[in-house]
């Protein structure tokens, strides 16, 4: 992730306060606002909302939508009721994976959210594998805007702008046709935080008066707007995999501890015998969490190669320092057969020692909010 | 393999145990369409994952005392989040396999 000052707003939104700026995607959006710190403890803590304007958006249609997605996508798209959404991968040739997605089914047609390449990327991929099937790709990624709201009361700022029928709304289902400032908007219950986390779709005329009726509304909640800095290392804290960094040199969703998302009786899809292959021999390697044991504050450099009885076994490939545990984190692409939890290794040429964990890192606050008993004004 | 020390490999077969031991438990009990080599040691209980509900938890807490001896206190979440928290409960606890 590259940072520089950019006056342009991606979402169509004003900012209150002058980000540092992030190129995701090839899309720029904040990186920070404030403070990481700051930020971090506003998604842990409070409501968060960011810009997402990064993702790609295209709408799919026709006879064989459903065939088309089900051929790139890893799970099996036919399984997938209408008005509820698969969090997946699309697929390589090779088996491995080319970007990541959220997968809506909206009846007749399919919304597709993408993210881990960018636009173009995805509509030249789409193109390549649509032909043979009756269906067709609408880019709509300039017409929408994307935000998210995170947050242990994420639920509850949306809950005065749109009424209790958001406390029914499941993790990877939607809402349709909402007003909020005047703006109309699609929810999606997702969010890559461990949180309570929304995903909002609004047209891009629309956008700022609903970003700013968020901020209105959230003000009583102390909410923030937050970049992509704190995102990501939430991200990283509740293990969900960021193809931009931990992800981004795997070979395939089996090292990615994805495997549940495969479906064995699905119909052909792409790369299918390069994944019936590794669920026979099993990934040669795994990503596995650890923490940094010294007093180091500092996160260990992404890269770094992780030794066992002096002998390199595998390499870091995300880290952070961890705001609620105190101490640095990170990931580790490590041998198969050594990617377990409760395991030391060292890194550093054997100077700093590390100790593998169980994902999530952390326990979140949202896994004691029940929104039908708690408020945010009511909290310890 | 890598090279690695005895006890470290000791510790290995020891968790290996203990995850797929979990895994049977999880697929036989709440009947799930995967076979317990398809499930990774971090996939997520709830939400993505394998998307179990909360009365799927009753049913993991009935579980893990079965088959392991160890009791998840009603009031504590923290092992229900993935096949490895519930492998680091098991074996803090002293569970058997």
């Amino acid at each position: 992730m590259s940072t520089s000052a950019s006056p342009s707003a991606p979402g169509h939104v004003e900012y209150s306060s002058s980000p540092t700026f992030c190129s995701i995607d090839g899309v720029s959006v904040p990186a920070v606002y404030s403070s990481l710190e700051a930020e971090y403890h506003c998604i842990r803590e409070r409501i968060a909302i960011s810009d997402q304007s990064h993702f790609g958006k295209f709408h799919i249609s026709g006879s064989q939508a459903v065939d088309f997605l089900s051929y790139v996508n890893l799970p099996d798209i036919a399984r997938l009721a209408i008005g509820k959404t698969a969090s997946s991968f699309l697929l390589t040739e090779e088996g491995g994976v080319f970007c990541e997605c959220y997968v809506i089914a909206s009846g007749d047609s399919y919304l597709l959210l993408t993210e881990g390449k960018s636009r173009n990327e995805v509509a030249t991929y789409l193109e390549k594998y649509i032909g043979g099937f009756e269906a067709s790709i609408r880019d709509i990624t300039e017409n929408y805007s994307l935000f998210e709201l995170d947050g242990p009361y994420a639920w509850e700022v949306l809950k005065d702008l749109i009424g209790v029928k958001i406390l029914g709304l499941r993790y990877l289902e939607t809402l349709e046709n909402q007003r909020i400032g005047g703006a109309t908007v699609q929810i999606l219950r997702g969010g890559k935080t461990g949180e309570f986390g929304y995903c909002l779709i609004v047209s891009k005329e629309e956008a700022a008066q609903c970003w700013e009726a968020i901020l209105q509304a959230g003000e009583r909640y102390q909410l923030l707007p937050v970049g992509f800095s704190a995102l990501d290392l939430c991200r990283l804290e509740n293990r969900f995999p960021n193809l931009r960094l931990d992800c981004a040199n795997v070979a395939n969703p089996f090292e990615m501890n994805c495997r549940v998302m495969f479906d064995r009786e699905k119909d052909d899809h792409l790369g299918r015998s390069s994944i019936e292959a590794l669920q026979a021999e099993g990934p040669a390697k795994r990503l596995v969490g650890f923490v940094v044991q010294d007093d180091s504050q500092k996160a260990p450099e992404i890269g770094s190669k992780i030794l066992m009885a002096s002998e390199a076994v595998g390499e870091v490939v995300n880290s952070g320092f961890s705001f609620m545990l105190g101490k640095p984190i990170g990931l580790a692409l490590i041998a198969n057969e050594l990617a377990y939890v409760g395991l030391e290794f060292a890194l550093d040429g054997g100077a700093t020692k590390i100790s593998t964990v169980s994902a999530p890192f952390i326990y979140n606050k949202s896994m004691e909010i029940r929104p039908q008993e708690h408020s945010f004004h009511s909290r310890n | 393999m890598p090279s690695a020390p005895a006890d470290v490999v000791a510790k290995i077969e020891e968790r290996k145990a203990v995850l797929n031991a979990i895994k049977e438990e999880l697929v036989e009990r709440l009947e799930l369409e995967f076979e317990p080599s398809d499930i990774d040691d971090d996939t997520f209980l709830f939400g993505g994952g394998l998307s179990l509900d909360s009365i799927d938890s009753m049913e993991i807490i009935i579980g893990m005392q079965g088959r392991f001896g160890v009791m998840i206190p009603e009031d504590d979440s923290s092992p229900l989040r993935t096949i490895n928290t519930l492998a680091d409960f098991v074996i803090q606890e002293g569970g058997t396999v």
